[in-house]
């Protein structure tokens, strides 16, 4: 095999990888907080993907300005999502808080499938087309964009929670929530804020990556997933473990890409899930089982 | 007193159920026959999901490995579903060993139990529909053959239904055995707490990998019957998700854990989508499992446990 093309499938993996990190990080806020582990985070990810398909479509935008769409509806169907189906099971066994965000796959799925069909859509802008030269190595123009995109949002996301009064607040509700609310936050406003947010994480590379994806209702596993694998790989609400993980899935699956044909590549995920859940169990749940 | 009424009725349904292709259209029979194979499957996925508390999203595997080991011992070397039934339990029961072992040896707990569930049976899924030998994507076609017991094919519907008829009477007495054996009680101290239930020397591994084996040999057993019943299998039909959501559905609405929850979901749940899927047509086919997503938020959120537990409450309380 080429060495070009072996460095072209490392540097894509890279770039699509800490994409992944964004989307995982929305996850882990979500659980670091709510402590609710959200299965439909894919959901909201295919959810901002035919957002922004559909105002690129209809109104003609470009698709890095329907992010002005995504953001503020995904975040309000977040902050629905959490006031009127989480909230009542917050202090619910795991098993209910799973099958409740399950329920909301099912849900998400088949109403995309509903209204939007199951036809593959893509955005066939020129944009999708345009390479660049890095160092001798072609990149499309649009997975560099997202990359970088995903990479301010995530120094964004830091910055938010380290430096703002309301980051802090997040920080005190994951690490002592009784603390909290005795220190007079309130824990409600913070729950369904945090759920918004951390949907619109999922979102926001959705509509980044849509000029070089093709959106259907059944998408958004195929990232939920490498979000799992993530978080047992980084840890649980660090940024920059999210983006380690992600990068390190992204490359895996890359080169997984390059060695299995087409109909087989979604092996390497679930493969991966399973080599990863268990060779490093210390991740979500390795320290609960642990102490 | 209630529990004596109870008995009488029960015995009644049996009755009731058994004398119904008598009276009833083919299509009431087709939807009891449906209605019977989802109570069992789901009798069997209770096991594991409901007694053990382990939510697998990857029975459609053991289904899968069911319909096509009958299938393909069928059309290759000719021999019996029945006995292809029993070999297809055999085989599932000897790949959910290890899939258990692995998966609670790394204390996969929740949502990465169901998830890795979940690779196992898309990674079986996609080399069904990869190999040559199983008839790839395009799945597999039964050959007619005379109406016999032995062939497992018959050409009128009747038989169908009381094999599926027994085939869940069965499964729900295995279930009542399971439920008085020690391992139920082992398994129900692992759900309630697993670490507490470790502490007091209790294998939660061990007992929990039996329950997983136990409902994979089961679970098997209705794959055979399926392809029988259709005629056709294929990898879409037999091993991808929502094979695994419809096994799941039913005992998480009538009553997870409980004896009669799956059967009373499958009562309910089966029709219901049945009905859907004539009213809305072939032509948009998630319609279902919208409404099992609609009905598993309702579940979650009022009435956590499942419709039977829920009514059990109520009369109490009253």
């Amino acid at each position: 095999m080429p060495a070009n093309i072996i460095i072209e499938a490392f540097v894509g993996g890279l770039l699509t990888g800490g994409i992944y990190g964004v989307i995982a990080l929305g996850l882990t806020l979500i659980f670091g907080i709510l402590r609710v582990i959200n299965f439909a985070h894919g959901e909201f990810l295919m959810i901002g993907m035919y957002i922004s398909y559909f105002s690129c479509t209809y109104l003609g935008i470009n698709p890095y300005l329907s992010l002005l769409i995504v953001i503020p509806v995904v975040f309000v169907l977040g902050v629905l999502c959490e006031v009127f189906l989480i909230k009542p099971v917050l202090n619910a066994p795991e098993d209910i808080q799973i099958l409740l965000t399950f329920g909301l796959v099912l849900v998400f799925q088949n109403l995309a499938l509903l209204f939007w069909t199951s036809d593959l859509r893509n955005l066939s802008t020129p944009l999708a087309f345009k390479l660049i030269k890095i160092w001798g190595i072609s990149l499309r123009l649009t997975t560099v964009i997202a990359f970088l995109a995903s990479l301010l949002l995530s120094l964004a996301f830091y910055l938010f929670i380290k430096k703002t009064d309301f980051g802090k607040a997040i920080r005190a509700c994951s690490e002592e929530r009784e603390g909290a609310l005795f220190s007079g936050l309130k824990l409600n406003s913070i729950y369904y804020l945090t759920f918004g947010i951390g949907i619109t994480l999922s979102a926001i590379p959705g509509a980044l990556i849509l000029p070089n994806y093709s959106v259907s209702p059944f998408i958004g596993l195929s990232f939920t997933l490498p979000c799992f694998i993530i978080i047992v790989l980084g840890g649980l609400g660090s940024a920059p473990g999210a983006l380690l993980g992600g990068i390190i899935v992204g490359v895996a699956e890359s080169f997984g890409g390059l060695l299995l044909p087409g109909s087989m590549q979604k092996l390497v995920t679930y493969i991966l899930f399973i080599a990863v859940v268990c060779l490093k169990p210390s991740g979500l749940f390795g320290a609960k089982v642990r102490d | 007193m209630s529990e004596k009424y109870l008995k009488v009725a029960g015995v009644l349904a049996i009755l009731v159920l058994f004398a119904l292709p008598h009276f009833a259209n083919s299509y009431i029979v087709h939807i009891g026959i449906l209605i019977y194979s989802f109570g069992f499957l789901s009798s069997a996925w209770n096991i594991v999901g409901g007694f053990a508390g382990q939510l697998s999203l990857g029975h459609a595997l053991f289904f899968g490995v069911g319909a096509y080991t009958s299938t393909l011992m069928l059309t290759r070397l000719g021999i019996s579903p029945w006995i292809g039934m029993l070999i297809g339990g055999m085989i599932s029961a000897i790949i959910a060993l290890p899939i258990g072992v692995i998966v609670f040896r790394y204390k996969l707990r929740g949502v990465f139990f169901a998830i890795a569930t979940l690779c196992f049976a898309e990674i079986f899924r996609i080399l069904v529909s990869q190999m040559r030998f199983t008839g790839g994507s395009e799945g597999l076609l039964i050959p007619i053959m005379d109406s016999s017991w032995i062939n497992f094919q018959f050409e009128s519907k009747l038989p169908y239904y009381y094999i599926a008829y027994i085939m869940m009477l069965l499964m729900l007495s295995v279930c009542y055995v399971v439920k008085r054996t020690k391992l139920y009680y082992y398994l129900f101290s692992v759900k309630g707490d697993e670490d507490a239930a470790s502490a007091i020397g209790v294998n939660a591994n061990r007992y929990k990998t039996m329950a997983f084996v136990i409902s994979a040999f089961f679970t098997s057993f209705n794959g055979t019957f399926f392809a029988q019943y259709y005629m056709f299998i294929e990898p879409e039909t037999t091993c991808a998700i929502p094979v695994s959501i419809d096994i799941l559905m039913r005992p998480i609405i009538g009553g997870l854990g409980t004896l009669f929850g799956p059967i009373l979901g499958s009562f309910i749940m089966t029709p219901l989508s049945e009905i859907i899927r004539k009213v809305v047509g072939s032509g948009m086919s998630g319609v279902h499992l919208l409404v099992y997503g609609v009905f598993l938020i309702i579940i979650c959120i009022w009435m956590p446990g499942g419709i039977l537990p829920y009514i059990a409450r109520t009369i109490k309380t009253k």
